[in-house]
């Protein structure tokens, strides 16, 4: 068995999991970090852009300084824009860079051990013991959980139902059953990821591209003022009285996210369905409630699945509950 | 369960690949590239052309699928050349048939190219999406529809789901079901192709665990280098990025003990693996209960990438309980403190029994299904891909109305592999071996060009100028066969490149081609007195070396090659009743019913065919001929 005794297990190696783990290791805690499968690591399961109003950027890139997030998406930016009418910045970065660049940090990082692990079960003592589902156990004094929604997981897409984390992934259903256990109660959540479509089959006529943001945000967003500003460009148009955006995802497929600014799927009529690279799904999942009890010493839990949404909450989130989790002890 | 409204569909398309693994990937660029409309579904588009187990490609018989793959217009051997971080030529010290190229490669970054192929390629469309029921009608493929219950028409369909049919992975005493770690099956496929009447049978396969590279000690190992100078699988590309080095070391007693101490955990003797596994590639687990008595095996520690400090132990393949995987590793030396990062694991999977093909891959009952990879009962990236590019290149034949591609046994190793798969089925996971190819001699590596190219070019594939690069080398290669032959070497010239090489002295002047043929000369000594050879390339001075050195061998295989030719021309109409043919044996009559040869060369190969069999065969189809004629 596992002998090896971690200060800190985290679970879970999206952007909650993967900034709590570089938050303790950074200040000493020897920190293993679980995720589901280590061919992607840090995938941002959303857009692939961000939205920041102006006058937060300072304060927010200052809260996740020296974050792996904040370093990742400087290293997988594929641009830096001024929303249309709007006093906020859009960060538009490449998911698949941003994820193989965290993986590259949270090898690299002399206190991070990275596992492939989908945990099962875990039992809360004096540590806690965390079971894969393959029967590895592995013990830390304190644990994190950032399993994101990968928790009872569903998606809906079409007129079709299935458990998914996210889609391609399983989702434990064994999880759901621990918390559970534990006396927390679980509430479902839903939401919905916008549709991706091959740029090629895009008619172009009505899409303005984004201009780019003044030369001083870029400088903060940047940090350093060498990296090239705008490598993908990325669109806008009306729509219906509302703003949709077009988002490059990758600098290596044509792939451009379809992003409608109030949410949801972009209404039809903007795209040919043969453009269409992946569906909008729509998913559910569980997260810890409003009515959850004391959470148990030693153990906190992070991210979407303690209610957050957004990138950059979800960072700020696993970065502050790690640090509580330090500070109890 | 869907209801779709006859040929009412969302999306319709020539061609349809189902699967982004390595035989998908080919399909589909190989539709696109014949002009066809194709469709390229995937569960999950962030892992085509991922590299689930090994972090290589090419190597013994897998080397040459590559080239072939390559000399016909296929895409692997420029994205795994690109992708190269250490080349190495095995066998070198064997001779040119067995000689073989294995890269090893930046998985994440052969991903990327191959992705970049794809999205660049004209007519082809990727879709994310789970496919839920193939739409067979009179016998012929209509489409597909997805989960989400969107359909899609299709003229032909390429089935290549690797090992995603109603898989569940395994490790100890635990199992769940999905087709990789952490990604889920697909049920609702193996469901329709029962309905569609095609049979299915379990494999099993199985990876080794990955450690942690930063906690390997590497003093403990041997260093194993990449050759300087080699040309890759396409003799163009280059690496575009800087090499690595591999690491060997073996297993011991210690490990040894271990794993004898917990084999009854192993899947293999619980039974938690049901269907069989690659014999050939065997499990740390197998390799132990099959030889007791070796005192050590290999294992090769490669890396994944330059971006990932994760290595592959090669030789290390178990899906016993993760905690003796890890006993196992920290009994092997150099590894007493890694990391494991992932532990190996077995999946169980549905194939079809590929008896159940023709040999263009089409499914004999379902007019324009066509099947490749993993899902024929193959194991190994190659060994798809080349399946893939072939079921491609022959559903979009079917979609164009023309006939279909089938390479001979003495034309490829594709062509062996794919009479193996429809002529012998398969006991385990096929996986490709020189041995396999009773021409191998004229099935090498460095001729592959020569061989496949102006087939890859009439079928569309390879372009006026890749074509013109194949006869280039054909005609350098024979100038140099030629220079070779009119050179008469004076004795002087002859000792001195004899030198400290030994062999007689010449005493009379001696034509250069008869001193290459000498076993100690090489072409390059040669090249040092004969200017003209400097002008060659270092491949047509390999491939005009082997000609001239291999000749007599060279000369019977093709004489072989030519008499076999007679049994496989002779074409068996599909029509045949061999239940009129009350002379064959009974066994005989049943697997010709069943395998339903194309050739009397095909038909010989059936285990239970006798030669008696095939001397009746062919004197019915003789005699059928002349009946023919008669009637007229």
């Amino acid at each position: 068995m596992d002998k090896s005794l971690y200060d800190l297990i985290v679970i879970g190696g999206g952007i909650t999991g993967c900034e709590a783990a570089w938050t303790a290791a950074s200040r000493g805690c020897r920190t293993l970090l679980c995720n589901i499968t280590l061919d992607q690591v840090n995938l941002p399961p959303h857009i692939s852009a961000l939205f920041i109003a102006e006058k937060d950027i300072e304060r927010v890139l200052t809260d996740l300084g020296g974050g792996i997030f904040l370093q990742a998406l400087r290293r997988s930016l594929l641009g830096v824009f001024s929303e249309p009418n709007e006093p906020n910045a859009v960060i538009s970065l490449d998911k698949r860079e941003f994820s193989l660049v965290s993986k590259e940090l949270l090898e690299n990082h002399p206190m991070i051990d990275l596992r492939q692990a989908l945990i099962g079960a875990a039992h809360i003592g004096d540590n806690i013991e965390s079971t894969s589902i393959f029967g590895e156990i592995f013990t830390a004094k304190k644990a994190l959980f950032a399993p994101g929604t990968y928790v009872g997981g569903r998606i809906r897409v079409g007129k079709s139902v299935f458990s998914a984390g996210r889609y391609g992934d399983l989702s434990s259903d064994e999880l759901k059953k621990v918390f559970e256990d534990q006396g927390f109660k679980l509430v479902e959540w839903e939401g919905k990821t916008p549709q991706v479509v091959d740029m090629r089959r895009v008619n172009m006529e009505g899409w303005r591209e984004l201009p780019p943001a003044g030369a001083a945000i870029q400088d903060i967003i940047l940090g350093r003022k060498d990296i090239p500003q705008v490598r993908m460009k990325a669109f806008w148009r009306e729509n219906q009285g509302n703003i949709c955006y077009l988002f490059p995802l990758s600098s290596k497929t044509r792939e451009a996210q379809l992003h409608q600014k109030d949410g949801g799927r972009a209404p039809s009529g903007v795209m040919d369905e043969k453009a269409v690279v992946r569906d909008s799904v729509e998913h559910s999942c569980l997260i810890v409630g409003s009515a959850a009890p004391n959470p148990l010493k030693g153990l906190a839990f992070a991210g979407k699945f303690a209610g957050k949404n957004g990138y950059i909450e979800c960072a700020l989130d696993g970065r502050d509950k790690a640090l509580k989790l330090m500070g109890e002890g | 369960m869907f209801h779709v409204k006859r040929y009412d569909w969302d999306r319709k398309y020539q061609v349809v690949v189902v699967g982004g693994g390595h035989a998908g990937c080919e399909a589909a660029l190989a539709c696109s590239r014949l002009g066809m409309k194709t469709l390229l579904v995937t569960i999950n588009i962030d892992k085509i052309a991922l590299m689930p187990c090994n972090p290589a490609v090419g190597g013994i018989g897998k080397g040459q699928l590559v080239a072939e793959i390559h000399a016909l217009g296929g895409e692997m051997g420029k994205i795994a050349d690109r992708a190269c971080i250490q080349a190495r030529i095995l066998n070198r010290s064997k001779g040119p048939a067995v000689q073989a190229l294995r890269v090893q490669t930046d998985k994440k970054f052969y991903e990327d190219e191959m992705k970049k192929s794809l999205f660049s390629a004209e007519r082809l469309d990727v879709l994310q999406g789970m496919v839920g029921e193939i739409v067979i009608e009179g016998g012929e493929v209509k489409g597909i529809v997805l989960e989400n219950g969107i359909s899609v028409g299709a003229q032909a369909l390429v089935l290549a789901t690797g090992t995603f049919l109603n898989a569940s992975i395994v490790v100890g005493e635990k199992s769940y079901p999905a087709g990789r770690v952490g990604e889920y099956a697909s049920y609702q496929l193996s469901q329709s192709l029962k309905k569609a009447r095609i049979e299915l049978d379990r494999l099993q396969t199985a990876t080794p665990p990955r450690v942690d590279g930063r906690t390997v000690d590497y003093q403990k190992t041997i260093p194993q280098l990449g050759e300087e100078e080699v040309e890759g699988f396409s003799g163009k590309e280059r690496p575009l990025l800087p090499q690595m080095a591999c690491f060997l070391t073996y297993t011991n007693r210690e490990t040894h003990r271990i794993i004898k101490k917990h084999l009854h955990l192993s899947p293999i003797k619980t039974g938690g693996v049901k269907g069989r596994g690659p014999r050939f590639c065997p499990s740390i687990d197998r390799k132990i209960i099959n030889f007791p008595e070796k005192e050590r095996h290999p294992v090769f520690i490669e890396p994944e990438g330059w971006r990932t400090k994760e290595v592959y132990l090669q030789g290390l393949t178990t899906s016993m309980p993760a905690w003796v995987q890890k006993e196992i590793i920290a009994a092997t030396p150099g590894l007493e403190r890694a990391r494991m990062m992932r532990p190996g694991y077995a999946v169980m999977y549905d194939f079809a029994p590929p008896q159940q093909l023709h040999p263009t891959l089409e499914v004999k009952e379902i007019s324009g299904l066509f099947l490749a990879g993993q899902i024929n009962g193959t194991s190994g990236y190659e060994e798809a891909a080349a399946q893939g590019l072939m079921a491609g290149i022959n559903a979009a034949r079917k979609v164009q109305g023309k006939e279909g591609i089938v390479l001979k046994r003495s034309q490829a190793y594709i062509g062996v592999m794919i009479d193996d798969l429809v002529t012998k089925g398969v006991e385990e996971p096929y996986r490709m071996f020189t041995s396999r190819a009773e021409f191998r001699l004229i099935l090498r590596s460095d001729n592959a060009i020569n061989r496949l190219r102006p087939l890859g070019h009439s079928v569309g594939l390879v372009s006026d100028e890749e074509m013109e690069e194949a006869i280039e080398l054909g005609e350098g290669v024979n100038a140099i066969i030629e220079e070779l032959k009119v050179r008469k070497l004076a004795p002087e010239a002859v000792n001195q490149v004899l030198g400290s090489k030994g062999g007689n002295p010449a005493r009379e002047p001696l034509r250069a081609i008869d001193l290459l043929k000498r076993p100690e000369v090489r072409i390059k000594d040669l090249a040092e007195i004969l200017p003209k050879l400097r002008e060659r390339t270092p491949r047509e001075l390999f491939q005009a070396e082997t000609e001239v050195k291999y000749a007599g061998y060279i000369d019977r295989q093709l004489r072989d090659a030519e008499r076999m030719e007679g049994l496989e021309n002779s074409v068996i109409p599909l029509e045949i009743d061999y239940d009129q043919m009350k002379e064959l044996s009974f066994a005989a009559r049943e697997q010709l019913k069943r395998i339903k040869p194309r050739t009397l060369g095909q038909a010989a190969r059936i285990s239970t065919v006798t030669p008696a069999d095939i001397a009746l065969l062919s004197i019915y189809l003789k005699r059928k001929e002349i009946g023919d004629t008669g009637d007229t």
